[in-house]
């Protein structure tokens, strides 16, 4: 040990006594960072120890697109949607949809012309039309559908196979035919020659069963799975050339793409290129402030370093407890930024002032950032009990990114800033005297310029604006931007069950479902007269009319069809259909196999029970009833495929969330800061600023018209902690300085600017991005941002001297 | 989400929208190549009324023989269009404005909008009559046998949703329609016949009333 100006300072090589003691020592002797940080062998272990952990956990991490995996996991929509695309989506298909508004006969003429241009393209397995199966099959697919048909209904079909009635039907052909100008006509006859879609009932118009073609896009699947983003991008591209080659210029805008794999291609590209927009305007913007206040770049260098390594931490976390992260959690990572950017400028303001050797206001900062990070961290660990699995990636990426943040701060970056830390410029303590005399004469008319701003705000009866404050849409979390959603929505309009509402079905066995199928139509909409259990198969119906079929139909049917001199073009369907059934009576297990992966798309079993999908027509804007279901369903698990429920349950879901998790910080604040600062009028005064801090952020709100979003609202938490940050910063400045606003200016003004400043950079510069979710974002923090500077820098103060003046000096 | 999804209800909506609109896109589109094709249409903007015998024809592969229909066609400018059958006995087709009315194998006569899918071929016939020119991208071939012009139309890009061909007939001296044959993509064909026509000629209004 060795003393320096009165003070007690650690040895070179003694690192970690020195970080918990004043490092205000070694800068005669050493002049190079490098050397100087590298010289401690602990220093070096851990710094490489980060390095390696976070390429570690980048190189490994699984960076996720998806929307559905930060949602709750347990809410019946999120399922609801989760099961439908694996039942109903193909992973890796692409989708290529024409322009709707084309005619008819031009869409169709551009998919024709693609058709066989994309099937020899790379990689590409099959190029179909979505009912290319079910066109071909449709014999099978009603044979299915007939066995797991009600017994009766099934008796009803095989009585239609006797001798004298199939004679019957094939003579009244031609009568039947006469007299009809309506192409459909005939083509149904054709189809269906003994009337069997008449036996299935009144509703078969919603039975799938048709010989009619859809044409409105092509489905494309790859020649083998696509397991990563970058396959995705590669069979995409390929797609895209294909299309490029084929089409002439003129229609080339008049085809895109969509399907999961062109989501993740254009997602991922277009984030690579905002992150690496938003990291250059941002390090301009940041550069250009921080030259502006300490004109010098390269201590900005060294805090960049130290917040890569923080977030690295962050990273080497999220990849330990989650395996991956989603892009909009990552989106939340500048929240670390902004917030890390804090204690760094602190740090580098303090030995860069003329009280670098004040072992006693170096002990106070410190103090200061590592309660600051612990009470951050800690109200960002209790988001990590939320339901929401985003928020709890949020929580560990940001809580653990900001307690490495304040070690690298106040152990790291000493090193290198006392060596040979360059004097600010004498303006800027100029700038905060005259800034903190300047409040000091007007606290009077701030403090009721404040308590005038509260009246209004009050006046504006902001409770009664919900509405205005915050929108439950999750139109903003959906990739709008993009081509892919643009097609999305062409194939909306394409699509003629756009408007059916879909849903999910559980319960311990397919007849349970089928046998709920009624009441839930009729819960949901009372007048609607269609059935659809027909999608959802019968274990019971099937054994029972198993039972009673005969299985040598076909060679019989054959025989009558050529009696009454029809045509295998009328019988064919017939006979397919027949067919299936002996098989199925024979134990034929390949019966239906021309149909299975329909069926799979429809229904099937899993460790959890059975489930089955079915469609109800024009419910899409309202799939759930409004007093809910009703009670004799309560053995049946109802997940509605639809975004309208999604929106609702997400909305609910985050108030409940937010109520208690809110709560939960505010509690861990409290009895942090009570920790800090031992004095009940301090504590108070923290949550003063916070309430202040809110209060304007409300009336910018309002002034603004900007509204929260479910994300944005997250956002809440977060201004939180930055709120606190501040706060705690200068109520502690100023007890240490005994309420001398003069001096704590000197040591946290400008820091405490800058650190807004470049927290609304960070913040803002995802405005500029291409995601309306990171827009919203970006300009709410910015909002949050410049209440808390105000609040904590301006008013703050004001009150602190009402409120300890025995302080005041 | 389910805009991915390859829709699995195919409803008899799908088989009308499809199948009509062969004609939809096949009837405006019996236009004729060149100088026959402008002929024609002036000449059906003079046409005020038209009576006719009315034969129909529909073939199929897999069926032995033709079947066969009969009746009486009306049409007054601009908007009446009536096919009276006589065998089947009973039936009709009637375009009154924006109505479609149609009784079809002795059931109750059923009314609908002149849009509904299911009129679309009587009213794509009815703007043919009318002189509205063709619309649709095909190929034209126009022949001239015994007296009359035969003007095939084959659509650009083969499609199954799509006719595989049409075939009109027009006299070669009055530019008259005398017939047309559609072909479905599975090679079914619907021929109508207008037998001694009967242009401009007083008609009785109330052949246009419903239910007559």
């Amino acid at each position: 040990m060795w003393r320096e100006n009165g003070n007690t300072h650690p040895s070179g090589l003694d690192d970690l006594r020195g970080f918990v003691q004043s490092p205000a020592c070694l800068n005669s002797t050493l002049s190079s960072r490098w050397p100087t940080l590298l010289r401690s062998p602990i220093r070096t272990l851990f710094l490489a120890l980060m390095l390696v952990s976070g390429l570690w956990a980048w190189a490994t991490m699984r960076f996720e697109t998806e929307l559905l995996p930060i949602l709750p996991p347990g809410l019946p929509s999120v399922r609801g949607l989760e099961n439908f695309r694996q039942l109903a989506l193909g992973e890796d298909e692409v989708y290529v949809v024409p322009n709707p508004s084309l005619s008819q006969e031009q869409r169709e003429g551009l998919l024709e012309k693609l058709r066989p241009a994309l099937s020899g393209g790379e990689g590409v397995g099959r190029v179909a039309y979505p009912s290319g199966d079910l066109v071909e099959n449709a014999g099978v697919f009603a044979a299915w559908i007939l066995l797991n048909a009600p017994p009766e209904t099934f008796r009803r079909a095989k009585a239609a196979f006797s001798d004298e009635l199939v004679l019957n039907r094939l003579h009244e052909i031609p009568e039947k035919l006469a007299g009809a100008v309506d192409p459909v006509e005939i083509e149904t006859l054709r189809f269906d020659p003994l009337g069997l879609l008449e036996v299935l009932g009144s509703n078969s118009s919603v039975v799938p069963i048709s010989g009619i073609p859809r044409r409105e896009f092509l489905v494309v699947s790859p020649a083998s799975p696509l397991p990563d983003t970058a396959a995705d991008s590669r069979f995409v591209d390929s797609l895209q050339e294909k299309i490029l080659e084929t089409l002439p210029a003129a229609d080339r805008d008049q085809v895109l793409l969509t399907g999961p794999p062109v989501f993740n291609t254009e997602i991922s590209r277009q984030m690579r290129g905002d992150i690496l927009f938003m990291v250059v305007i941002a390090a301009i913007l940041l550069g250009g402030s921080f030259y502006l206040f300490y004109r010098t770049l390269r201590p900005l260098g060294w805090i960049l370093f130290f917040q890569l390594l923080a977030m690295l931490s962050g990273l080497v976390a999220a990849r330990v407890f989650f395996g991956g992260l989603n892009v909009i959690s990552m989106g939340f990572a500048s929240i670390l930024l902004g917030v890390g950017m804090d204690y760094c400028i602190l740090v580098y303001h303090h030995f860069a002032s003329p009280d670098r050797d004040d072992s006693g206001v170096w002990r106070t900062l410190r103090r200061g950032i590592w309660f600051s990070a612990l009470v951050t961290a800690s109200a960002f660990f209790v988001l990590g009990f939320s339901s929401f699995p985003g928020l709890r990636q949020l929580a560990v990426l940001v809580g653990f990114g900001l307690l490495m943040t304040a070690w690298l701060a106040t152990w790291f970056l000493p090193v290198v800033l006392r060596a040979n830390s360059k004097a600010a410029p004498d303006g800027i303590f100029r700038a905060s005297r005259t800034s903190a005399s300047w409040i000091l004469r007007r606290r009077g008319l701030l403090i009721l310029s404040m308590v005038c701003g509260l009246i209004l705000l009050m006046l504006a009866k902001p409770w009664g604006r919900s509405g205005q404050l915050y929108v439950d849409s999750m139109e903003r979390l959906r990739p709008v931007g993009t081509s892919a959603f643009l097609a999305q929505e062409w194939l909306m309009k394409l699509d003629p069950s756009a408007s059916d509402a879909i849903y999910i079905l559980r319960a311990s066995t397919h007849d349970e479902i089928r046998n709920a199928v009624p009441a839930l139509v009729k819960a949901a909409n009372p007048d609607e007269p269609v059935n659809p259990a027909w999608s959802v198969p019968s274990e019971s119906n099937r054994s029972a009319n198993l039972e009673i079929w005969n299985d040598q139909t076909r060679p019989r049917l054959e025989a009558l069809f050529s009696e009454a001199g029809i045509g295998s073009e009328w019988s064919d369907n017939t006979l397919r259909m027949v067919s299936a059934l002996d098989g199925a009576k024979m134990g034929d297990s390949a019966a239906f196999k021309p149909v299975t992966r329909l069926l799979q798309s429809l229904a099937g079993s899993d460790g959890k029970g059975a489930f089955a999908l079915i469609r109800l027509p024009g419910l899409s804007n309202n799939p759930v009833p409004p007093a809910g279901w009703p009670a004799d369903l309560q053995n049946l698990e109802i997940l509605p495929v639809s975004w309208v429920t999604l929106a609702n349950e997400v909305a609910e879901s985050a108030g409940n969330d937010f109520v208690w998790l809110g709560l939960g910080m505010f509690a861990a604040i409290v009895i942090l800061c009570a920790f800090a600062q031992r004095s009940l009028v301090l504590l108070g005064l923290n949550l003063l600023a916070l309430v202040l801090a809110f209060c304007l952020f409300l009336g910018l709100l309002l002034v603004t018209g900007v509204s929260l979003t479910p994300l944005s609202l997250i956002s809440i938490p977060l201004l939180i902690g930055l709120a606190i940050d501040y706060s705690l910063h200068i109520l502690m400045g100023l007890e240490h300085e005994r309420g001398n606003l003069l001096k704590t200016f000197d040591h946290l003004a400008a820091p405490v600017l800058l650190t807004g400043l470049s927290a609304s950079i960070g913040f803002g510069v995802p405005m500029l991005t291409s995601q309306p979710a990171l827009q919203n974002f970006g300009l709410v923090m910015d909002l949050g941002v410049i209440s808390s500077v105000v609040a904590c820098l301006v008013f703050l103060p004001c009150v602190y001297m009402l409120c300890r003046p025995a302080n005041r000096n | 989400m389910r805009l991915y999804a390859v829709s699995t209800r195919q409803p008899e909506l799908i088989m009308h929208r499809f199948l009509c609109r062969l004609l939809i896109l096949s009837l405006p589109a019996t236009a004729f190549a060149g100088d026959l094709e402008e002929r024609f249409l002036e000449s059906q903007k003079n046409l005020k009324s038209l009576q006719a015998d009315f034969r129909q024809i529909i073939t199929s592969p897999g069926l032995k023989q033709p079947v066969v229909s009969e009746g009486r066609f009306y049409y007054l400018a601009p908007d009446k269009l009536r096919i009276d059958y006589t065998k089947p006995e009973g039936d009709y087709f009637l375009l009154n404005g924006n109505h479609f009315e149609s009784r079809r194998r002795g059931k109750v006569p059923v009314v609908v909008p002149v849009n509904h899918p299911s009129a679309r071929a009587l009213t794509s016939l009815r703007e043919v009559l009318r002189g509205t020119p063709p619309t649709g991208d095909f190929q034209k071939q126009v022949d001239r046998q015994d007296g009359e012009f035969r003007v095939v139309l084959t659509p650009a890009t083969a499609s199954p949703t799509m006719p595989r061909k049409i075939e009109n007939r027009v006299d070669a001296n009055s530019l008259a329609l005398l017939g047309m044959c559609i072909t479905t993509p599975n090679g079914a064909a619907m021929e109508f016949l207008l037998e001694n026509p009967r242009r401009n000629q007083l008609l009785d209004p109330v052949v246009f009333s419903s239910g007559k």
